[in-house]
């Protein structure tokens, strides 16, 4: 039937709830879109705002024609040079939408508007699925829904109790939600995976050079979050693993794979099993502990122990990784062992030659190397800073005997220099070392400031790690390095147990990033894999394919049971056959240009059709008196109804 | 009217009626929708308010019922120093016999005009409105019934009027319908003027119908039939009510909206309630519970099912 109410004017107050929940609606995009867009989009609300009480600033049909056109233009404008599908779209819906805002008039302007408003709405998380923006959503999505609520009611409801129906709606329809959305089909492949570059992203790069770590370790950004299975590793064994540096220039170090494979030995000790959830990087590298056992999907184990991504990692990306001490290579190809013993002759100065000449004269052995480079910078007067001076010629050489103060990049660069000169083949490893355990969500938090590097030196027959900071800062592996702390002395590490109100914000930290963590890995990582991974556990693993298919049909099917149970004991969804007839009369009445409110009771619409048709009077008023008897009366038959059939049937509208 | 394409075969009972509206017209000129409603609340047992100014009619309105329907007429001119006893009656120590016997007050009678009810006290209103609702007076632990047929007419002015005690809410739910008189229009108005002193006219009257009669009408008007399709429509109009006002239709309501569309149809002489029919009796009866414009405005909105 059609609604009525459709070209009833619309109330200020309904008006102003749409322009006040569109503009919170758009508010994020502030971040996505240009603000050419974004200034338009806010001033056609604001100028429908304005004419809510100067109704004449309207604009009339021409000048919106006009304005749509303005606005095609800017929109296009503002997204020109770029390749960015997003900002075309959502730019074209925002602005939209803002204009469609000065047309709102009537009821059925209002229906419109609502699905736009969802529809920009879903736009948000194009881009940014997180925890906080769908907590800011939520509630506007239910304001959408109160006005729908309000625009179906003869007379609308006060705000309060509008938004209260539509919570109401939204709980009900939550079962159904989560059962689509657990039941649902995942594609594998990238249909909503976004490949858009995160702009602005630090993190560990394939270069390693002097100072590069330091500034990282100044950022308190996430690099990624780690859960076990199973027990927790020592802090001091929390060694994560990422590029490995074999070339050296003598100043910048280059991330590379080895040029041969060869065979790797087993692990000895505990097997770490971690589920990552890795912040985007831009880069290839999957983090995991010393060292991972086999690569997750979508992700290859190089002989050397890196986890390389297929794709850069340009969104959150969740991987189940499981480690072992000790796993590696058992045998160093002679390629490999050239790369690894290659020191530029321009960064080689007669003073390290003598040092390591000094060296090897104690003791050749590479163990015995390692030992007297440590023991180096233990006693001599290294200082371990986040604020090194600047090392403009010779990095190795003036930090080796000039400054003495550096990061944990200055002393694993030095020493896999001097390894090296040595004849102990070395490479070195970026990574992070340590994090922070969060025991409210039960993970470990690890940040940029967590950044680290270190050397692996060639033994003869394994790759052993060592970390030469440790040797001069050994606080360093066992603390997290405060990021607030920038003073150029010597490294501040996280001082004395907080006092209550700092550990009450530090609980409170990590219970919400706990929370993030949870949305991240069930709502916005739920994959295929992870589906199915869930029906297995919950004892549904046939369930597959176009199993899953039907099962979710069937599930939608169940949970539409209890509303197509409501509406037939509304009976407002099959109207009696006599009704039916009536309706349709009703219409073609009304386009014969009777003028009929649905108010009218059946005896007055015949009186206004019996006017407006004098000569089907009689007519009209039997099947007025069929309908009413077959409708209202005790004794309504088939009889009665194929009648009134027939009757309506015959009648001809001609005046 | 429709009612004259109607196939329905008119009830013999409700043909009685016919002469008393028409007669009942003569009198009181131009006022026959506000007659028929008036008979029609008799027909559903229910019982009538009119609110109007002083001097249009309403006495007469009661009188002329009274006497055409040949029901016996008590008469309670309300005042502010009233107390229940001068409605309900009192016991008076009878000498002769030595005991205290019951003399009825006014209320004893098939119809009671309480006449300018919101002058009186909360307290002497309350007297009659329980005496309305119960169908009998409580006297010193005796029950006295109150006779049958029961209907009471109570007028009252506008409540802006000085000297009113407004009738509250929960009481005024005991009227099945209040209705208004209004100013004739000129040209009853031109007849009333000319014609013969309606005083002298009305005690002329002779009744149409006797009790036993009136009681098988109201009997007749309960088993109009009532389908499921106008239910509907009852409740849509009770829904939108509540969903729209502070304080909705209540179930009472309801009930007297039914029962007043039934008398609405027999009157009309149909065996069936159609939605005209709740049109025709829905803002009387639900005027003073939500408010006249409130009533008109959900009738306006509430489309036909």
């Amino acid at each position: 039937m059609k609604d009525a109410l459709a070209d009833r004017p619309l109330e200020p107050a309904t008006v102003g709830g749409l322009l006040l929940v569109f503009a919170l609606i758009g508010a994020p995009h502030l971040w996505h879109l240009s603000p050419l867009l974004m200034s338009v989009f806010y001033a056609a609300l604001a100028w429908r705002g304005v004419s809510l009480i100067h109704p004449r600033l309207l604009p009339g049909r021409r000048l919106r024609g006009l304005l749509a056109l303005a606005a095609l233009v800017a929109v296009l404008w503002s997204v020109s040079g770029q390749l960015d599908g997003r900002a075309l779209g959502v730019g074209l819906l925002t602005v939209m939408a803002g204009l469609k805002s000065l047309e709102v008039s009537s009821r059925r302007d209002l229906y419109v508007t609502v699905f736009l408003g969802c529809f920009l709405l879903a736009t948000q998380f194009l881009f940014d699925q997180g925890l906080w923006i769908s907590l800011y959503l939520a509630p506007l999505l239910v304001v959408l829904l109160g006005l729908l609520v309000r625009n179906n009611r003869v007379n609308p409801p006060p705000w309060p109790r509008a938004l209260r129906e539509a919570g109401w709606l939204m709980v009900a329809g939550l079962p159904m939600a989560l059962l689509l959305f657990v039941l649902f089909s995942r594609l594998a492949g990238p249909l909503w995976a976004l490949t858009a570059p995160a702009p602005g992203v630090t993190g560990m790069t394939d270069r390693l050079s002097p100072g590069s770590v330091s500034q990282l370790s100044q950022s308190g950004a996430v690099a990624f979050r780690v859960s076990f299975t199973g027990p927790r590793p020592p802090q001091a064994e929390l060694y994560w693993r990422g590029p490995v540096f074999w070339d050296t220039d003598g100043r910048t170090w280059r991330a590379g794979v080895p040029l041969e494979s060869v065979s790797r030995a087993g692990g000895v000790g505990a097997v770490w099993s971690q589920q990552v959830t890795l912040e985007p990087s831009n880069q290839r590298w999957l983090f995991a502990l010393d060292r991972p056992l086999q690569a997750p999907p979508q992700a290859r184990l190089s002989g050397d122990g890196q986890l390389l991504s297929a794709e850069p990692i340009n969104t959150r990306r969740h991987y189940r990784v499981r480690s072992q001490a000790g796993v590696g290579e058992v045998r160093l190809a002679a390629a490999d062992r050239r790369r690894a013993l290659a020191v530029p002759e321009s960064v080689v100065t007669a003073r390290m030659r003598a040092l390591v000449a000094e060296w090897r004269q104690a003791d050749p052995r590479p163990g015995a190397l390692v030992a007297a480079a440590l023991r180096h910078f233990r006693h001599q007067p290294f200082v371990y800073t986040l604020r090194p001076p600047a090392l403009p010629d010779n990095p190795v050489d003036g930090f080796l005997f000039e400054t003495k103060r550096g990061f944990c990049e200055h002393y694993a660069t030095s020493f896999a220099v001097l390894m090296r000169l040595a004849g102990v083949p070395t490479r070195l490893v970026g990574g992070y070392q340590g994090g922070e355990w969060n025991p409210v969500g039960e993970h470990m938090i690890v940040r940029q400031s967590d950044a680290h590097a270190w050397a692996e030196v060639w033994l003869g027959d394994r790759w052993q790690r060592v970390d030469p900071t440790a040797a001069v800062a050994p606080d360093r592996v066992e603390q997290s390095i405060d990021p607030t702390a920038t003073t150029s002395g010597p490294m501040v590490y996280q001082g004395p147990p907080p006092s209550w109100l700092a550990r009450l914000w530090r609980d409170g930290g990590w219970f919400v990033d706990g929370l993030a963590l949870s949305w991240q890995r069930w709502v916005v990582g739920y994959s295929d894999r992870t589906q199915a991974g869930l029906l297995e556990r919950l004892g549904l693993g046939w369930l597959s394919g176009y199993r899953l298919a039907l099962a979710a049909v069937a599930a939608a099917g169940l949970g539409m049971l209890p509303l197509w149970w409501l509406l037939r004991r509304g009976e407002a969804v099959t109207p009696d056959p006599a009704q039916r007839v009536w309706q349709r009369l009703l219409v073609r009445l009304r386009a014969a240009g009777v003028d009929l409110s649905p108010n009218l009771s059946p005896s007055d619409v015949g009186r206004r059709a019996a006017a407006r048709f004098p000569a089907q009077r009689a007519a009209i008023e039997r099947i007025v008196g069929l309908y009413l008897a077959q409708r209202y009366g005790h004794a309504a038959s088939s009889v009665g109804l194929r009648r009134l059939r027939a009757a309506v049937r015959r009648l001809r509208l001609r005046r | 009217m429709v009612a004259d394409s109607q196939p329905a075969v008119r009830s013999p009972s409700a043909d009685v009626l016919a002469p008393l509206l028409e007669l009942a017209g003569q009198v009181l000129l131009g006022k026959q929708t506000q007659l028929q409603l008036a008979v029609s609340c008799l027909l559903a047992r229910g019982h009538l308010l009119i609110e109007d100014v002083p001097g249009v009619g309403k006495t007469t309105l009661a009188h002329l019922l009274a006497r055409l329907l040949g029901l016996d007429y008590g008469r309670i001119q309300f005042t502010s120093d009233m107390l229940p006893a001068d409605i309900l009656g009192a016991s008076v120590y009878d000498r002769d016999q030595g005991t205290f016997r019951f003399h009825p007050g006014p209320v004893f009678a098939q119809l009671v005009l309480a006449d300018e009810i919101n002058r009186a006290t909360p307290k002497a209103q309350s007297a009659l409105l329980e005496a309305m609702e119960e169908g009998q007076v409580t006297n010193e632990g005796v029950l006295h019934p109150l006779p049958k047929p029961f209907f009471v007419i109570a007028t009252q002015n506008p409540q802006e009027q000085v000297g009113t005690f407004p009738l509250p809410e929960s009481q005024l739910d005991r009227f099945l319908m209040r209705i208004e008189l209004g100013y004739p229009d000129p040209r009853a108005e031109r007849a009333l003027l000319a014609g013969r002193d309606r005083r002298d006219w009305l005690a002329e009257l002779m009744p149409l119908l006797d009790t036993a009669q009136l009681l098988a009408l109201q009997q007749a008007t309960a088993q109009i039939h009532v389908a499921p399709a106008l239910l509907d429509y009852a409740q849509a109009l009770l829904g939108a009510s509540r969903d729209t006002l502070p304080a909705g239709l209540s179930p009472r309501a309801g009930l007297g909206l039914l029962a007043a569309a039934r008398a609405w149809a027999f009157l009309a002489g149909r065996r069936m309630v159609i939605p005209e029919d709740l049109q025709a009796v829905f803002v009387p009866v639900a005027g003073h519970r939500i408010g006249q414009q409130a009533a008109s405005q959900l009738l306006a909105d509430q489309p036909v099912p």
